[in-house]
């Protein structure tokens, strides 16, 4: 059990009728980074609040290094949480409001102040010791609440949407931050997030939840390259379904046919087994899909006409359109079509993943 | 058009100030004629005023059993607000704390006191105190009775002022390892003070100067309205003019201080 760091075993949590987590099982490495990602209300916040102590699971049990977690005698907690909204003490200078924690501990004073000018020197805010936390920016609050929470040294921290409140320049520095002080101090970080770039930069591994399931525990490479359904392939990134089913399976190909009758062939790797003639959906990115020249050499080649380009800096996004299905491919913006061309486009077996 | 608007929005303007201002009188000025007749050494409230003399005052002053309701009416008012503030404040977490179904029909039952009409709760309390709780009309009956109206009204003003401290703060005091009690001594006392000392200083004034209840049941320690009242009923003396001034300018200063702090904020 040592080498496990946060363990949950098929947690359920309902408030009256409505279920926020089902049967949830997942397992955290020790000083790894984990995102529980999906869009509000999928019951990513109550899984962070039940592993924090803050909720109670209605069924199932969570470990903490191998140990169930006390929701009643507080100074026992193993984890920590840093909130949105960062919960500062108004009514606290900085310094106390980081020296909290050790103050509940009876940790004495000479030693509490050493200890949080040693945190204000990691989160580099030497200054501001004696200020109020109004006095300060959000950026900078939100850099005091995880000093409060890191100086007890938990094994694992829980961070609930902590930049959400950020504007867009400073989530990202702080984002860089938090993912140095995480490797740094090799702290399990449970971190909770809607925001699908913010999951991807910082995590090594990414829960994605929806209607209080997890659909996919990977990488983030995993996830984006290889998704487990059709809910995780919509939500990270961008993609092409096309509806159909198996046809035939080869050593290493997989023969799909479209709704339309057309074959597309792709790699087996990312398939355990593939049921033929079951019902299922092809999924391609579209940075992955081919125009022009480069689509000719593609073995899956589709006709279409360009109905729509559109410029988005270093890319260009075309909409083509394949007989009333619209498919998104993103080209290098030099690319020489313009609607309403007709033109080919095309992937490789290794591109796409089939969604059973 | 913006022309005549203006007029008009100015001319409307002049009418609610002048309203006001008439409100303020009609609120003010008999109590302000008190206050002159106190200071006038005539012995009947007529106009013309005569000399200017602080003879009823002095007069006061060696009156030892109105200093005696005094007294008494500080030990009512003090007891009651230090009770109704601790009650209220208790009422106010518990509430917070813990997500009662029935919170608004709990909220209506301690409104209640306070909707009943004083004449009525003043007879109830009597019979109560008297028949089955067979306390003898003291200053303790007093202290129990203003109890039972002044402890919503603390729970009232607590509540509102612990509204703006957010759940998630508790939380993270709790999740830094504060228990219970700590988390309540380290920030919720703190965070709502300015609404414990308004409603420490709110109901003080209104134990205070409260009479109708006091009247039934305070016996023979009659508190200062009381006091006031069978003074009266041996005709209108200066020197009720006196206590009055004094009890009018001692309470509104309290209520002021207590309005302060009800309109303090806290940063954050």
């Amino acid at each position: 059990m040592e080498n496990i760091s946060v363990e949950l075993r098929h947690v359920t949590k309902a408030f009256g009728e409505v279920h926020a987590v089902r049967d949830l099982t997942l397992q955290v490495q020790p000083g790894s980074f984990l995102t529980l990602l999906g869009p509000s209300g999928c019951g990513k916040t109550t899984t962070l609040r039940m592993i924090g102590g803050f909720e109670r699971p209605s069924a199932g049990e969570i470990f903490i290094l191998g140990k169930t977690i006390a929701y009643e005698s507080s100074t026992q907690r193993q984890t920590n949480m840093v909130f949105q909204d960062y919960a500062l003490f108004p009514h606290k200078t900085v310094g106390q409001n980081i020296g909290f924690g050790l103050k509940m501990r009876g940790v004495k004073k000479a030693e509490i102040g050493k200890r949080v000018r040693e945190m204000l020197d990691l989160i580099n805010l030497s200054d501001v010791y004696d200020r109020m936390p109004h006095q300060l920016s959000g950026g900078q609050q939100q850099r005091v609440a995880l000093a409060r929470a890191l100086i007890l040294k938990p094994p694992v921290l829980l961070l609930d949407e902590p930049l959400g409140a950020l504007d867009a320049k400073i989530r990202k520095q702080l984002q860089l931050e938090l993912k140095q002080l995480q490797s740094e101090l090799g702290i399990t970080f449970i971190y909770v997030t809607h925001d699908q770039e913010e999951a991807m930069t910082m995590s090594d591994t990414i829960g994605i939840m929806n209607d209080g399931r997890l659909e996919q525990l990977d990488t983030p490479e995993k996830i984006y390259g290889d998704p487990q359904t059709l809910f995780v392939a919509k939500f990270v990134g961008e993609c092409n379904i096309f509806e159909g089913r198996i046809r035939s399976e080869h050593p290493d190909i997989v023969d799909f046919e479209d709704n339309r009758g057309q074959i597309f062939k792709l790699k087996k790797d990312s398939l355990e087994s593939a049921p033929v003639g079951k019902q299922a959906s092809l999924v391609v990115r579209p940075e992955d899909i081919q125009v022009a020249d480069a689509a000719r050499k593609c073995v899956n080649r589709i006709q279409g006409r360009v109905e729509e380009k559109l410029y988005s800096g270093s890319i260009v996004r075309l909409v083509v359109d394949r007989e009333g299905e619209k498919i998104m491919v993103d080209a290098h913006k030099g690319i020489a079509v313009s609607p309403p061309e007709l033109i080919e486009i095309g992937w490789n077996p290794d591109a796409g993943s089939i969604i059973l | 058009m913006t022309i005549l608007n203006k007029e008009r929005k100015g001319w409307g303007d002049r009418v609610l100030k002048f309203y006001i201002f008439m409100a303020f009188v009609f609120l003010f000025l008999p109590i302000a004629i008190i206050i002159v007749f106190s200071l006038n050494s005539g012995r009947y409230p007529s106009f013309p005023l005569q000399d200017f003399t602080v003879k009823w005052y002095k007069e006061l002053m060696l009156d030892s059993r109105l200093l005696g309701s005094v007294k008494n009416s500080l030990i009512v008012a003090a007891t009651v607000s230090f009770i109704s503030t601790v009650l209220g404040f208790m009422g106010a977490y518990a509430l917070r704390s813990y997500k009662l179904k029935a919170e608004n029909f709990f909220l209506g039952f301690m409104a209640a006191p306070l909707t009943v009409p004083t004449l009525l709760l003043g007879l109830a309390l009597l019979i109560f105190l008297n028949s089955f709780l067979s306390l003898q009309n003291s200053l303790l009956s007093v202290i129990i009775s203003h109890t039972v109206f002044c402890a919503p009204f603390a729970l009232f003003i607590i509540r509102a002022r612990l509204r703006n401290v957010r759940i998630s703060m508790e939380e993270a005091a709790w999740d830094l390892g504060a228990g219970r009690w700590q988390t309540v001594k380290e920030l919720i006392l703190p965070l709502c003070a300015p609404g414990l000392i308004a409603a420490a200083l709110l109901t003080f004034t209104l134990s205070f100067d409260e009479f109708i209840i006091a009247w039934f049941v305070s016996g023979f320690q009659p508190t200062l309205p009381v006091k006031i009242w069978t003074m009266m009923r041996g005709g209108i003396k200066p020197t009720i003019n006196a206590i009055g001034a004094i009890v009018f300018i001692f309470s509104m200063s309290i209520l002021l201080i207590g309005e302060y702090f009800l309109g303090k904020k806290t940063n954050g």
